[in-house]
């Protein structure tokens, strides 16, 4: 089964290289950063970039990397792992153009009809808020829409395959589901995950509705923080702290008073 | 004459809007097994103990901290009971490898009076700070700075970088007390470094 994708002339990365200029000056180190996710199930596989064996023995159900390659154009080729080196004809094999400092996924994986491919996806790793966490699902699994579910409500609903969707999130655990869409019965899941304050996390579903095949391969960029906008440290009730005037101004007052109203008396008195 | 004390004290006074702590998120395990991908050694809040007492002991001070996050405007969360401290949990604790960690508290309340961090502003460079960890080992910084910031350009960078030298940043408000914005101008600031 041979395939030939050109990922170039995928709309993503289209859309990189319209993001990133492509004109910008390319010194001898300029790279792009490459993680790579196998989702098909039950075939380990070996990755060729440019002729030269990048993965070794690739299991279904893992991802690699963060890996730098030059950036520019690639030929990648991924092989039954148990076929000789690089002989043969590659299960999948694409051309992939890398726009300097793009940070971009390849997940192998079937499509909604079960047959293998590969997609690219452009990692979003801009910064996320002070106390917040970034969490991308992926709909790289042969099955219908899906829902995914939090705490058992659904937060991205109607996702399809090849897609994803985004969503920014108070840090801490959540435990996640995938359910098909309009259900909330999950397929996968539900398992508790750790979102980080500062970090994406991405989570491609993989694998087969139909052969009972589901599951999820994540990994995690980090040091995407940003600084909290300021420290409110002053007084919490919204006016600061009134301690009462000093005992000698008591002492004075009260003294104060007592004259006057001896004066006053003294007054009241005489006019009688 | 009693009005006229009364304002001059009130000048001195140091105050801000609410600011609701955040709740603790308890570490979990992922089952997902997600991968770390950056390798960047900004130090990990999860490998040292979180601080739970810190002591100035120039001005007298020992009080708790509590470990806060942020707050509805994403402002650090400072805690409610101004007897507190609170350390930004998302940054380096005190005794990382690199990376300022960050402990704050009020300077004052009306309602609830002076805070733990009332004479922050005293401090004197070369003076102690202690730390003593949730795992009960004593920490021991010395001030290297104070500072009085206008909150309008607080390089809240520096303040949280997690990264770099590592040192303990000490936070509370000061100068004026601006009536319209319900706050105090400035940030009481103090930088103190581990002491060898």
């Amino acid at each position: 089964m041979r395939r030939r994708f050109l990922l170039a002339g995928a709309g993503l990365v289209a859309g990189l290289l319209a993001a990133l200029s492509p004109m910008s000056v390319a010194s001898a180190a300029s790279t792009a950063t490459v993680y790579v996710v196998h989702g098909i199930p039950k075939t380990p596989v070996d990755v060729y970039v440019d002729g030269q064996r990048a993965i070794d023995d690739f299991q279904p159900g893992t991802s690699q990397g963060p890996v730098e390659l030059p950036a520019g154009p690639h030929k990648v080729a991924i092989f039954a792992a148990d076929a000789a080196d690089g002989s043969g004809s590659p299960v999948l094999s694409a051309d992939a153009d890398l726009p300097e400092g793009a940070n971009v996924t390849l997940v192998a994986h079937l499509d909604a009809d079960g047959k293998p491919t590969v997609t690219p996806f452009k990692n979003d790793v801009a910064k996320v808020a002070a106390g917040q966490a970034r969490l991308v699902v992926r709909h790289t699994a042969a099955a219908p829409a899906v829902d995914v579910l939090a705490g058992g409500k659904p937060v991205i609903q109607g996702l399809t395959n090849p897609n994803e969707k985004e969503l920014t999130v108070p840090a801490g655990s959540v435990s996640a589901a995938v359910a098909a869409a309009g259900s909330t019965d999950p397929v996968i899941g539900p398992a508790n995950v750790d979102l980080k304050e500062g970090t994406a996390t991405f989570v491609q579903a993989i694998g087969s509705l139909q052969d009972k095949s589901l599951g999820l391969v994540s990994f995690t960029i980090s040091n995407l923080h940003s600084s909290p906008s300021g420290v409110p440290s002053g007084a919490p009730s919204g006016a600061p702290y009134e301690p009462g005037p000093p005992a000698w101004v008591l002492v004075l007052g009260v003294a104060g008073l007592a004259g006057v109203l001896f004066v006053a008396r003294q007054r009241v008195r005489s006019e009688r | 004459m009693l009005p006229t004390v009364l304002a001059g004290l009130v000048l001195v006074g140091c105050g801000a809007t609410p600011a609701p702590a955040a709740p603790v998120v308890p570490a979990a395990l992922a089952t997902t097994a997600p991968a770390t991908a950056t390798a960047v050694a900004a130090s990990d809040p999860g490998n040292v103990a979180p601080p739970a007492r810190i002591r100035l002991p120039s001005l007298g001070v020992d009080t708790a901290v509590v470990a806060v996050g942020v707050d509805a405007r994403g402002e650090m969360a400072v805690p409610e009971d101004v007897r507190e401290a609170g350390w930004y949990r998302f940054g380096p604790a005190p005794g990382s490898a690199a990376g300022s960690s960050v402990v704050s508290g009020h300077v004052d309340d009306k309602v609830q009076g002076r805070g733990a961090f009332y004479r922050l502003v005293d401090l004197a460079v070369g003076d102690p700070v202690v730390v003593t960890t949730a795992a009960g080992a004593d920490l021991a910084f010395r001030v290297s700075a104070v500072r009085r910031i206008p909150k309008s350009t607080l390089p809240v960078d520096e303040l949280f970088a997690r990264d770099g030298p590592p040192h303990l940043t000490l936070v509370t408000c000061g100068g004026a007390f601006d009536r319209a914005l319900g706050s105090y101008r400035d940030n009481v600031v103090v930088t103190a470094v581990p002491v060898p």
